[in-house]
């Protein structure tokens, strides 16, 4: 009975050291919010991830921020700006009286930490510095005052200052906490101070007090306003409805089509769909690679595809038909590209037939020179992604093409696939809200360029686009590159993403800032359980 | 009851191979307006997600299911009653080492074990057998080597020894009829974690291909729609059970004869 | 003195073993950690990045390096959060160790009663019992724990304020195995020579059942049951997963998808740590409960 013995006593041991972590204080205006990936890393300055966005967009305050609703950029920590004529340097004037929660005062030299550690390469910062685009030096005029400067005119800058990636922390904290501890003991200016993050369990914030230089969009304080926020992990799709609905979460995020269509219908629920701008849900063409080496091949691919059969099945319908290698909520959408290659059958056998292709060996399957018309997919495993690849390749047999599908469990995977290169088309999008994003992926020269494609002109708008400050000639050059990915066939859009959010009827006035992602949660008011 | 058993068992697989002969609906043809729909005579079994006729995918699915996990799960016995043989007569020096790498792999839960194996081979019904077998290999070899412990301070086998028995003898006389029942019981448990190991895997993404009929993978598609339609993990849950309680019960009263 | 000599000796062999095949095959798996947080990033910082990680020296090199640090007892950092390796394992071992020391409690109890009422003839009772065993080797775990969660934690205010389901759970799943097991091995000892043999004698059957098949019977269950402990405490990955719980086993999946090499180091060192004391423990006690292996 020995063994009996020392298992009581490891239980024991278990037990106790489970109940030393920290108790938060109690409020009945607390607030769980389900978060649904795990994260890697909550530093704004050096993670990617959009999760952190979740939780950190109510911890920090951005130089400007973006209206929710006209999208127009407003003043946050900085109350005005304005932009030399040759577009190399930008000077803001900064809010004053602003302090960090540990009670630094916020000033010029605040920013000037805050850049210096993002373009610092010892970060190795993996998205701020890219938003940062061509940023090179900043100048301290006054207390109030700092002055970006660029190499070359970036006009996407302003979008990446507003997001919460370049959000300015408190420079005593960036200096007391090393670069790796300092997401453990985040300090910003925001409405919700950082409380604690114990990795996948759970994050804590609570309500600053002092907070009183909010953006205009923001309404006041109510009563009820929520006091404390308690972020926890709930990765299984399957089960977050069910986590909903047992009291677990207030709020859920990327809820599965089904279980968003079921909460819908009970009344104790609210599901409050946000669109999200960037790139749609889209497979990428691989130019470099039989046969979609192949114009006709591509654009038959994307006649073949009865997208209404898959939204409406997969997502339930909540989404909108993708047209372009932009989601229609995205700034510069051309909306040009909508149904130009509407569902047609015939025409994708026109097309293939013109290329030379036909069923010689009566095997239902079309070929040239002998070899049967194949296209390999690679289909990552989130997204409900593997249930459209399936969509995909039953309505693409029935024009005579085979798909064969190289399922990857996960990013790691994904990449490596890509980087042999043997792929026909790859699944895979990016967000944001100025079409920048497009530049990584379609220029000729881009980090990220899955499509192998390269083209002059299309390498030409894109780069002025990101130079150009003018609206309306960014308008244009957006819009020509959007028809030009289009008239190449470069993708095959599917949706434009649109991220099923729920909560329990306890709480009221939760929106998402213009990124889709991010919750501003200033003003949710909760009721409490009595 | 093994009668039972038996009976429920070869129904099974005689259903399971005469599908093509039983079936009206292609188990791989999506349909996209007819999804989730509840059983009725046209689809017996309901639909799925993407509309496909779970009955039709439930019978081919065991098919494969039915091959594949047997084969992983003979490969995992085979290779894991020989190390355990192994170690049972080996030297201590040899033993040692082997327990050494047994116990190194065991560091590894089988799911991952089949998760770092099917990466490192590539997606393939080959790997996939070998990835789920191989996963299950040290703890039957860890299981069979205290059975062969226990059997080998018998007072026959000290005997037989004493008498100058060859290792291969007293493997053949004494120590494979010694582990027999441990070899059948647990080789049912090693077919259950094979054939939940393979389905896991599915859910992260590896296994079997998506679209491919097969009780594991139906089982991880079928809980995304689970509050919907609970039917679409319904059949193949309820199969993998019975499949695995028939041969329980099968090698239990084996056992008792 | 000679026997904890060799034990040492056996224990270092399988954690450099453990280490080593660790070593090798994350090695073999395609991609790395730099390159899935650095994909959108030049190639240029990604060089410099690995550099920094020594992944451009020889093989070899590494490999010393590697095995150099952990006789200094260094496990390193995560490639991803930069966190030291031991304190993480530190905070997901605790979740880990919870639900293990619940869910086996649960099933050692309920394993090897079920294995004994199920063994002994009682007709109807036995009977039941078998079914329920039998369920519980044979019903998929994710099958269960999706309808506990749907059916049962729904109703009971959530999987996290309902920390016993998992251990129900996994208990229930785990127990059947051990039951299976003292219910065959009761079963092939009731047809031992010697057990006969005390029933020729007339002793009295509850007296035999206790003495002479009970004592034998559970000898190698003890084994099995370190087993299970050392599975449960490698991490159950789906159970943690579909409970939510941030313990060892879905640690170690996520490092692997993503190729944390230290962190997969950490945790496999330590399961291996575990699976040894456990082995010993079971030994230790199978040589006290059966003095003729003393011999």
């Amino acid at each position: 009975m020995r063994f009996f013995r020392v298992l009581w006593l490891l239980g024991i041991l278990s037990a106790c050291t489970g109940n030393a972590l920290p108790v938060s204080e109690t409020t009945p205006y607390k607030l769980f919010y389900g978060l649904t990936l795990s994260v890697s890393g909550i530093d704004p300055h050096i993670n990617q991830n959009a999760e952190l966005g979740i939780v950190l967009r109510q911890v920090y305050d951005t130089l400007v921020y973006r209206h929710p609703e006209t999208r127009e950029f407003v003043p946050g920590l900085a109350t005005s700006w304005t932009i030399s004529e040759d577009g190399l340097i930008y000077t803001f004037k900064l809010r004053e009286n602003v302090t960090f929660h540990d009670g630094t005062l916020f000033n010029a030299d605040a920013v000037a930490a805050n850049l210096e550690r993002i373009m610092n390469p010892e970060t190795a910062s993996q998205r701020a510095r890219l938003l940062l685009g061509p940023l090179t030096a900043y100048q301290v005029v006054d207390n109030a005052t700092i002055n970006l400067i660029l190499s070359e005119p970036y006009s996407p800058l302003l979008d990446g200052l507003s997001q919460v990636y370049t959000a300015i922390a408190s420079p005593k904290a960036l200096k007391e906490y090393s670069l790796l501890r300092y997401q453990y003991h985040q300090v910003g200016t925001g409405p919700f101070k950082f409380v604690e993050y114990v990795p996948e369990d759970r994050i804590v914030i609570r309500r600053n007090p002092d907070y009183a230089w909010q953006p205009d969009f923001y309404a006041p304080l109510a009563e009820n306003a929520v006091q404390e926020i308690e972020f926890r992990f709930f990765r299984d799709p399957a089960t977050r409805a069910a986590a909903l609905e047992s009291g677990d979460a207030d709020v859920m995020g990327e809820l599965l089509p089904l279980d968003a269509r079921e909460l819908a219908n009970n009344p104790e629920f609210t599901v409050v769909p946000a669109a999200i701008p960037g790139q749609p849900l889209q497979f990428y063409m691989n130019t470099a690679q039989p046969p979609t080496n192949n114009l006709a091949v591509r654009q038959a691919l994307i006649y073949a595809t009865n997208r209404n059969a898959i939204v409406d099945a997969v997502y339930q319908g909540f989404s909108p038909i993708a047209w372009g290698p932009l989601a229609a909520v995205t700034p510069f959408y051309n909306p040009g590209v909508v149904d130009v290659y509407a569902y047609n059958l015939d025409q994708a056998q026109t097309l293939l037939a013109g290329a030379g292709y036909e069923d010689s060996d009566n095997d239902g399957i079309l070929d040239l020179n002998g070899a049967p018309l194949e296209v390999t997919v690679i289909q990552p495993a989130w997204g409900l992604v593997p249930e459209v690849t399936q969509f995909l390749q039953d309505q693409w047999r029935s024009v005579g093409i085979r798909a064969v599908i190289e399922p990857v469990p996960g990013f790691t995977s994904l990449l490596e696939e890509v980087e042999k290169g043997e792929y026909n088309m790859v699944s895979f999008d990016a967000f944001g809200l100025d079409p920048v994003v497009l530049n990584a992926r379609y220029l000729s020269s881009g980090t990220v360029n899955w499509t192998g494609f390269s083209n002059p002109e299309l390498d030409n708008l894109l780069l002025e686009a990101a130079r150009q400050s003018d609206n309306e000639l960014r308008r244009v050059a957006y819009g020509q590159s959007q028809a030009i990915i289009m008239q190449q066939a470069l993708i095959l859009p599917i949706r434009d993403y649109v991220n099923l959010n729920a909560h329990s009827n306890r709480i009221s006035d939760l929106r998402f800032d213009p990124y889709g992602w991010f919750p501003l949660l200033y003003n949710v008011t909760i009721t409490p359980d009595d | 009851m093994i009668r039972i058993s038996i009976l429920i068992l070869i129904c099974i697989i005689l259903i399971i191979w005469a599908a093509p002969l039983l079936i009206r609906f292609d188990p791989m043809q999506t349909d996209a307006s007819n999804t989730l729909l509840a059983p009725s005579p046209k689809h017996l079994l309901g639909t799925d997600y993407l509309g496909r006729d779970v009955l039709s995918r439930v019978l081919y699915g065991g098919q494969r299911t039915l091959i594949i996990t047997s084969l992983a799960a003979l490969a995992g016995l085979i290779i894991g009653v020989g190390i355990g043989l192994i170690v049972g007569i080996s030297s201590p020096l040899i033993a040692a080492l082997l327990m050494g790498v047994l116990n190194a792999l065991l560091a590894f839960p089988p799911l991952v074990l089949a998760l770092v194996t099917l990466t490192l081979l590539g997606q393939s019904d080959a790997a996939l057998v070998l990835a789920v077998g191989l996963a299950q290999t040290a703890s039957v070899a860890q299981v069979m080597r205290a059975g062969v412990q226990t059997i080998l301070i018998q007072d026959y086998v000290l005997a037989a020894r004493a008498q100058g028995a060859t290792a291969w003898r007293i493997i053949y006389a004494h120590i494979l009829p010694g582990i027999q029942s441990t070899v059948l019981v647990y080789g049912v448990i090693v077919f259950g974690y094979c054939l939940f190991n393979s389905a896991a895997l599915s859910l992260l993404g590896l296994g079997s291909a998506p679209g491919i009929p097969d009780w594991g993978v139906m089982l991880a598609e079928g809980r995304n729609s689970f509050r919907a339609a609970p039917w679409v993990a319904f059949a193949p849950g309820m199969l993998i059970t019975i499949v695995i309680l028939c041969l329980n019960t099968l090698v239990d009263n084996l056992n008792q004869c | 003195m000679i026997n904890i000599l060799r034990f040492a000796a056996s224990a270092v062999l399988t954690l450099w073993l453990a280490a080593s095949l660790t070593f090798v095959a994350l090695r073999l798996l395609p991609g790395d950690a730099i390159q899935a947080q650095y994909w959108e990033a030049s190639a240029e910082l990604q060089a410099t990045l690995r550099q920094n990680l020594h992944w451009d020296e020889p093989i070899g090199v590494q490999y010393a390096r590697f095995l150099l640090a952990l006789l200094r007892g260094e496990l390193g950092v995560s490639l991803y959060t930069g966190r030291p390796v031991t304190e993480i394992l530190a905070e997901r071992f605790l979740p880990t160790t919870e639900l293990a020391f619940w869910s086996l409690s649960i099933a050692v109890v309920w394993g090897i009663l079920g294995g004994i009422i199920a063994a002994i003839d009682i007709t109807v009772i036995s009977a039941i019992f078998r079914l329920i065993i039998g369920l519980a080797v044979s019903v998929p775990i994710y099958w269960t724990g999706t309808l506990v969660i749907f059916v049962v934690a729904i109703h009971l205010g959530g999987v996290r304020e309902n920390s016993a389901l998992p251990a129900l759970v996994l208990g229930f799943h785990t127990g059947g195995v051990i039951a299976r097991s003292v219910q065959s091995n009761i079963q092939d000892i009731k047809q031992a020579d010697f057990v006969r043999t005390a029933h020729a004698k007339g002793l009295f059957p509850s007296y035999i059942v206790v003495q002479h098949i009970l004592r034998v019977s559970l000898l190698p269950v003890v084994h099995m049951i370190a087993l299970q402990a050392g599975f449960l405490l490698s991490g159950a990955v789906i159970t943690e997963s579909l409970f939510q719980r941030a313990g060892i086993g879905l640690l170690l999946l996520d490092a692997v998808q993503g190729r944390d090499y230290p962190v997969v180091q950490g945790v496999v060192l330590m399961i291996a740590t575990v699976f040894i004391l456990l082995n010993r423990f079971a030994e230790l006690l199978t040589h006290q409960l059966d003095p003729r292996l003393n011999s």
